[in-house]
This record gives structure tokens, sequence and C-alpha cells, in this order.
């Protein structure tokens, strides 16, 4: 056992994980080993289509103790995690490694399948019910949580290899070209899914909307995909497209926006040619609404828009506000279409959008990213992996990425959720380390963290921004809060939460 | 049978529901919405009703996330409810 | 300043305990018409609470209590005694349908005993007057002269409008002499005068409309129904860069003038008296700026 740089406790070697090396800076492991991306012998005259998913399962030669890995752009429409585990409940499939880029509520049936077997270990974010059985500990081995970018950076050197890659297509064609610009469960960028289909030593894509004709334009090229299966639906569209996409009308939220936009606009980096990733939620869509009032006020235009990609951020892209905007996940209706129709619009895979190991990743480009949290601590660092009461809700998402990667990095968050405060003298665990984060912004004020002097100036002198240090803050939604029981936790280690670059920035242990 | 209630189910507050009980029987309590309250939510119960002296009865709390203070007023306001509801 | 002071719900904890971070200049702690008669007794009881027991900032506080015509008042009054005795913060009484002089002085002597009873000082209490029917506007500057408590005076809305047989129009033209009423009966009894909310909440160009045409008439501020409106109506009590120049110059001319023992104060040619320099601080303060810090 030893501490890390946070003070966090991890084990030197966790059961069902292997070697721990503990998170000791933003850049503690340098890149090491390399997956393979597999060769094929020469494919002339096959048949990639087949007629079911127990085909393709049996022709991906995969078996039980396998690592299967999945894309979310369905969202909660998908449809396709579930058949698939069906199906391989009924071949007898089992023990195997759940690999997907996030979880749902739709994916519940999940718990089934811990249940009976199929599904020994997730690799991935899990939440609602999966994430409460997780955390009383019922899986034999921890969950790892990895960040958009510390995904692609585990599969690229061999660290989380993928024996089958499925991928749902909402537009194919019978030689395995793939995109999710059209179908009726079209979804836009398929920016998670290009690793897993470069790497994994099987790749079987499912459509239901297998054209007769070449697709254009391709997001997935032919020369990945092994096999497709035709299915009557892939997702179901009102899932697909992402609940959070409205600006928040509440005025509390409304405030934090705005304040949050004000700090951006003191920063140096409010100038021309910035560039910015708002999350989707109702805060920081606000955020995206008062930074373009902003831009009109002061005639400044941005460049580069990045991230799960709304219809607001098309707005910007349309009216001149952004010259190009970078897609890895499309939220909604309006973003699909945009990056249908509009060259400046472009798909990026997870791999570009935030792994720290290759040549020059997005988030590296942003000046500014506004980001929500669970809790934050004294020393500025961010939970989003558990609740209050210590059960997993989250997975990281592109958290540590864009944190890391962004200039300024602003959470915007109200202090209080009801009776439950999100400023605490230590989080429950540590997703986002302290040094990356810039600024605090809740309903109290500006909280700016004492390592960014610079900004700390520049936001004193405004008269309408309230200051407000990190204790101050502590102290107040504790006298608010009043007292709270403490979590019961067990031994069991639930959850490995990986660093980007694959170091341990903490563990999560068993609830009650 | 003497029942009185306060609050509301909105966010940040707490419906107190208040139930006559059997002479003699003391004061129970029931909690639902909170987990990382119970301690305190329980003090705060047992501080107001001693304070107003009031027994037998069933305490009912529904929280919806509502401060010390909010609960101290809705149970307060439930407690007088109750002494003047002549049922 | 009373630029803005926004109307709590008394039953509503989440406003009453989040209200002040949206920093209007006042708050309106509300057992009046925001609560429904079933729910006064709670709602008393939560506003004496949260009065008593948080921070709101920098704002003025007050209480609407219920009119001296219902059951409820002596309680209200008693509950805010109450929480004044813990936190001084609690000083403004918002009087609906003030009718008379006589009412005024019944709150008066009511307000006396509460001081005493809660080891106050005499006098800590201020009343506002709301004036909400046309007998209360014709009696305006009674009203307004009728006690040293009186801080206040402010149309009412609907109740007005109904008064008047006619209904509330949106430019709200019905109302306008009854404006121009009050804000000249205030001000020949030297208090301010606040202006009915508008209740199109979604509304902000009206509203900024409207703001702009009482600020015109002379009126130092407005009531406030939802968050959203409080920067609407700070903007157009913000004085323009123009007349915040102008008044810089006017404040110190009269600080020079003092300072060489003259009498007269010039600027750009012309004498300038102490309403207008008065004027010209009241300004600066709008502007958020301090008047003697501007002088130096």
């Amino acid at each position: 056992m030893s501490k890390n740089i946070l003070g966090r406790e991890i084990p030197n070697y966790i059961e069902g994980y292997g070697a721990a090396v503990p998170y000791a800076g933003l850049n503690t492991r340098r890149p090491n080993g390399s997956g393979k991306i597999k060769l094929r012998p020469n494919q002339r005259g096959k048949n990639k289509v087949l007629k079911s998913i127990e085909d393709a399962i049996t022709a991906s030669g995969l078996k039980s103790g396998m690592t299967i890995s999945f894309h979310h752009h369905l969202r909660n429409g998908d449809r396709v995690v579930n058949l698939v585990l069906d199906a391989c409940f009924r071949m007898g499939v089992r023990d195997l490694t759940l690999f997907p880029t996030a979880l749902f509520e739709v994916h519940e049936p999940i718990i089934e399948h811990i249940k009976n077997g199929v599904v020994r270990r997730i690799m991935g974010s899990v939440n609602g019910p999966v994430g409460r059985m997780v955390s009383s500990g019922v899986l034999p081995e921890p969950v790892v949580l990895r960040s958009h970018g510390g995904r692609p950076r585990a599969i690229m050197s061999g660290e989380a290899p993928i024996d089958v890659a499925f991928i749902a297509a909402p537009c194919a064609d019978r030689w395995g070209n793939l995109s999710g610009l059209s179908g009726s469960s079209r979804c836009g960028s398929l920016g998670y899914a290009h690793t897993d289909a470069l790497y994994a030593d099987m790749v079987v894509a499912l459509t239901d909307n297998l054209c007769s004709c070449l697709i254009a334009p391709v997001s997935i090229p032919q020369t990945h995909i092994d096999f497709l299966v035709e299915i009557p639906s892939i997702g179901d569209p009102k899932g697909i497209v992402s609940g959070s996409t409205a600006v928040t009308r509440d005025p509390l939220r409304l405030l934090i926006a705005r304040y949050a936009s004000r700090v951006i606009e003191a920063s140096p980096y409010f100038k021309e040619g910035i560039s910015f990733q708002t999350g989707a939620g109702g805060i920081p869509l606000a955020v995206t609404a008062f930074m373009k009032e902003a831009m009109i006020r002061s005639s400044v235009r941005g460049n580069i828009g990045l991230g799960g990609i709304t219809g607001y951020f098309v707005e910007l892209l349309k009216e001149g506000f952004l010259k190009r905007l970078l897609d890895v996940q499309s939220f909604d209706a309006t973003a699909i279409q945009s990056l249908c129709e509009d060259p400046s619009h472009i798909e990026i895979s997870a791999d570009w959008y935030a792994n720290p190991w290759n040549a020059g990743a997005a988030v590296d480009m942003l000046d500014a990213t506004v980001l929500g949290a669970t809790e934050i601590d004294r020393d500025f660092n961010v939970n989003v992996n558990t609740e209050s009461d210590g059960a997993l809700l989250h997975g990281i998402g592109g958290h540590q990425d864009t944190a890391a990667g962004a200039s300024v990095t602003i959470i915007a968050q109200p202090l209080m959720r009801g009776r439950i405060p999100c400023a605490t003298p230590r989080v429950h665990c540590v997703t986002t380390p302290g040094e990356t984060i810039d600024a605090l912004v809740t309903e109290y004020g500006v909280t700016v963290n004492p390592n960014n002097a610079d900004l700390l100036e520049r936001v004193r002198g405004k008269s309408d921004l309230p200051l407000v240090s990190m204790d101050e803050l502590i102290d107040k939604a504790s006298a608010l809060s009043g007292r709270m029981d403490e979590i019961e936790q067990g031994d069991k280690i639930v959850a490995v939460i990986e660093w980007r670059d694959g170091s341990v920035i903490d563990i999560v242990r068993s609830r009650g | 049978m003497k029942k009185a209630l306060a609050g509301t189910l909105e966010s940040s507050d707490c419906c107190v529901t208040l139930t006559e009980k059997n002479l003699g029987s003391g004061l129970s309590l029931t909690v639902s919405g909170t987990e990382r309250f119970m301690s305190a939510i329980t003090e705060t119960v047992g501080d107001v009703a001693g304070s107003f002296g009031i027994s037998d009865v069933d305490i009912f709390v529904q929280d919806r996330g509502a401060l010390d203070v909010v609960l101290r007023s809705r149970l307060e306001a439930a407690i007088l409810r109750y002494e003047t509801d002549e049922a | 300043m009373r630029r803005t002071m926004m109307y709590l719900p008394g039953n509503n904890p989440n406003m009453l305990l989040k209200g002040y971070l949206f920093r209007p200049d006042g708050l309106i702690f509300d057992l009046e018409d925001a609560v429904s008669a079933n729910q006064k007794d709670a709602a008393r009881i939560l506003v004496r609470n949260v009065l008593s027991s948080q921070s709101f900032g920098d704002c003025e506080v007050s209480v609407r209590i219920n009119a001296l015509d219902t059951e409820f008042w002596r309680d209200d009054l008693c509950a805010v005694g109450a929480a004044a005795a813990i936190n001084r913060r609690v000083n403004g009484i918002r009087m609906p349908k003030a009718e008379s002089k006589e009412s005024v002085i019944a709150l008066d002597d009511t307000l006396s005993e509460l001081e005493d009873k809660n080891s106050l000082p005499q006098g800590h209490f201020k009343i506002f007057c709301l004036l909400e029917s046309a007998n209360a506007v014709w009696k305006a500057y009674d009203i307004a002269t009728a006690s040293r408590r009186v801080t206040g005076l402010t149309p009412g809305g609907e109740d007005l409008a109904a008064d008047l047989r006619t209904t509330r129009s949106r430019e709200e033209s019905e109302l306008d002499w009854i404006r121009k009423m009050i804000l000249v009966a205030g001000r020949a009894a030297g208090v301010d005068v606040l202006d009915a909310a508008y209740p199109l909440i979604h509304d902000l160009e009206g509203l900024k409309k409207q703001t702009e045409g009482i600020r015109q008439l002379g009126f130092d501020g407005k009531s406030v129904l939802h968050p959203s409106q409080i920067q609407v109506i700070h903007d157009v009590f913000t004085p323009s860069a123009t007349d915040i120049e102008k008044s810089l110059r006017i404040v110190r001319a009269a600080a020079e003038a003092t300072k060489n023992g003259q009498g007269a104060v010039a600027v750009d040619g012309r004498l300038v008296d102490v309403p207008v320099i008065k004027r010209a601080m009241y300004l600066l303060t709008l502007a958020g700026l301090d008047a003697e810090e501007a002088v130096l």
C-alpha cells in the first residue's frame, strides 16, 4: 500500500487488476508497449454479411473469458449491448470482460448477465442500478474506469486488448464501410468506435440500414470490419437523442452560468481565436449562450468548438463565432445534420480528441472548458464518479482530458444540491486532480485556485463577480448542511480509477 | 385519530406528518429521502418534539433535501396544527 | 439604494434561503399574497426561523405582513419581532392596503410595543406603505407623513386597477397619473418612491421600457417578482458614462469650493446649487462609486 501524491491510498497490487502505478503528476507514466493492428489473410471473395448475431459470435471466435467492446453513440436508445449479451447467454459464452465506452439506464439487463455469469468484469462506467449493484461488491473483479482519452491509449498500448469489438452502425454497406450519418438510428459521429475498429482482433458491425451502394461519406472503412450483421433495429431514436441538450431556465443555474462566462471573459484567453468546450447539460449550455453574448459585445470570434457537439455549437459555427467544430459525439439532430452538410464540422476519433500519448490531441487546443462535478475539495480535486452516498454514479467521460488540456478549466456547479454540499474538505474519491482546475463557480460566486495567481488578480477587480475562498465555501456548505453521517465502507475494492496515462489516481471500496 | 401535516414535497422542503398513537407509547420517527442525514434529522426531531413537550405521536418526515432550519420550521408548524386539531 | 426589492414567497424554502444570491438591493419576505390562507401559520414560522438564522449578503431585509383588516397581522409582527431580536438586519415592514394615516399610526404603535418587547431600539422598524386603492392614493401625503417610520411608498398594481374600475393593460396607461401623484406625495413627504412589480416575468423588453419610464419620472426603484428582472432594472438605473463623468466634475468642483472656503460652486461656467450636488453624489452611488473616493 502506498499513497499517491494526492494522499490517496493505492495498493501496489490490486486483485483482478494487476500492478498499480500510483498517480504522481499529470505525466506519471511514459508511453510503453504497443498494441498491434492485426493483419488479416486476404479477404477476396469473402461475404462479410452474416445472418444473425449468433453466427457472428461463432465466426469471430468469441470464447468464454474474452473481452468484448462497444461504443455508446446510441446512448439511452442502444439495443446492441443487450442483444449481444443475450446471444452470448444463449450460446453459453460466459466470464466475459465488458469494455463499453459508457453505459446507460437502458443497459440495466446487464444485471441479469452479471448474475448468470455472462459478464464477469466491466471496464467502463457503471451507473444507476448497475452502479449500485457493483458498489455492493458483487463483481469478482473491480471495475476499471478510464477517461475518453485514457481508453484509446490503453487499447493502443496493449494494456487493454480487445478480442471482439461490436460496432453499432446506423449506416453500412456489405463491404463493411460504416457511418453514423444516416438511417433511422443515425447518431452522427462514431468517434468512440474508431480505436476499437483498428485494434480489436475481430470486428463485428451491426446495422439496421444495410445500403446496396457503397456508402458515402465513410466514417470507419471496410479495412477494419471482419463481419456484418443486419438486424431489425440497433437503437431507439427517442433514446439516441440526448436528454440533456436544453439550456437551463432555473434562475440559480443561470446565475452560475453567467459567473462562469464572466470568468472566461476575465481570463487572458478571451480574445480573437478562442477555442472552447462546454459539456452538455443545463449549466454548460447556458455558458455557451452567455459566451456568445460576450463575443458579440467584444467583437471576438472563436476558432474551435470541441466535444460532444450540440445545436448551440452548430449555431455558433453557422453564425461565424467559431471556425470549426471537432465532433467526437453528436448530441442532437441539429449536430447530426450539420456533420452531414458542413465541411467545417469534422468527425474526430476519441484518440484525436483526447489521447495523451499521440502527436497532438484536440483537448490541448482548448483555451477554456466548463465542466461539472459531484464533489470538489480544499485542494480543488474533483469527483465525478461517485454519488454523495458513495455509490458509483458516472463515468469519467472527457473530464480528465479537457481539464488537463484546457488553459482555463472551470467547474460550474450549484454549491448545494438539496442538503448535500459539493464543496467538501476531502472528496470521497478523486477523478481529476486539483492542479488542473483553475476555478470553481457556484451560486455564491467565484473560487479561484490559488495556484493560478494571474486569474485571481483578473477576477478580483470585477465588481459583478463575488470572490469567495475555498475555505469559506466549505465552511458555508458545512454550516448549511449540518452533520452528515459517514459512508460505511467495506474493504473490497470495487473500482479502480485510472488517470489518463494509466496510473491509478484513486480506488473505490464497496458500500455497506 | 388526530393527524396533522406541514410542508411540501418540493425540492429543498420536507413534509412532516404527525399521527396520534396510543397513550404512553412514546415517540416514533420514520424518515424517507436522504440517507446521509439520519442522525441530524433524528436529533432535530427529538429536540423540537422535546421543547414542545409532545409525545405519543408518530412523526413521518418525507425529506426533499431540507436544511435543518426548514425541518425545524415544518416540525413546529405540524405540532402547532396537531395541537389545535380537534379530531 | 433601493433599485430592486425582490418578493420571496413565504412558504417556499428554496427562494427564502437563496433569494439574496441574486443580489437585489432588498428582499421582501412575503407573508401576504404569496401565501394561501391555510398556510399562513407554516409560512410565518418558516420566515421567522430563516430570518433569525441566515445571512442575506448586503440586501435590505423587509417582511410584507398581512393587511391590518385580517386576523393574521399581529401574529406576523410577533414573528418578525422575534426574528429581529436575533437578527438586527430585519428592519422593514411592508404594509399592504395602507388606507389612512390612522392605520399607519396603529401599526406604528404596535411596532413600538414590539421593539420594547424584543429589546430593540425605538424606531428600529421602518414602514413601506402599499397604496392599493384610489382612496389611499388620494391620501398618499397624509399616509407618508403619519409616522417617522414611513420610508417608502409603492402603488399597488392589480388591486388599484380594479379600484379605478378598469383593468391593468400592458402599457399601464391607467396607472400613469397614479404614479405621478404618488411620486409628488413621496417627495413632498421626503420618502422613497418605489414602483410596483412588472407582472409579465418573461417580457424583459417590456420591463425595460417601463423601468426607463418610471426612472424618468423620478422613481427610486421597483419591486421584483423573478430574479431575471433584477439585472434589467439595475442596468436602467446605472448611469451612463457621460452622466458619471459630469457628476464627477460636479462633486469635485463642490469639494474644491469647500476647500477654498468659497460659497458658490461653478461647473462649466454655471452655478450649481445643493440639490444638484446631492443628485450628482446619488448618481455616483448608483454607478457603484464612492463619492468621497471620487473626489480624491
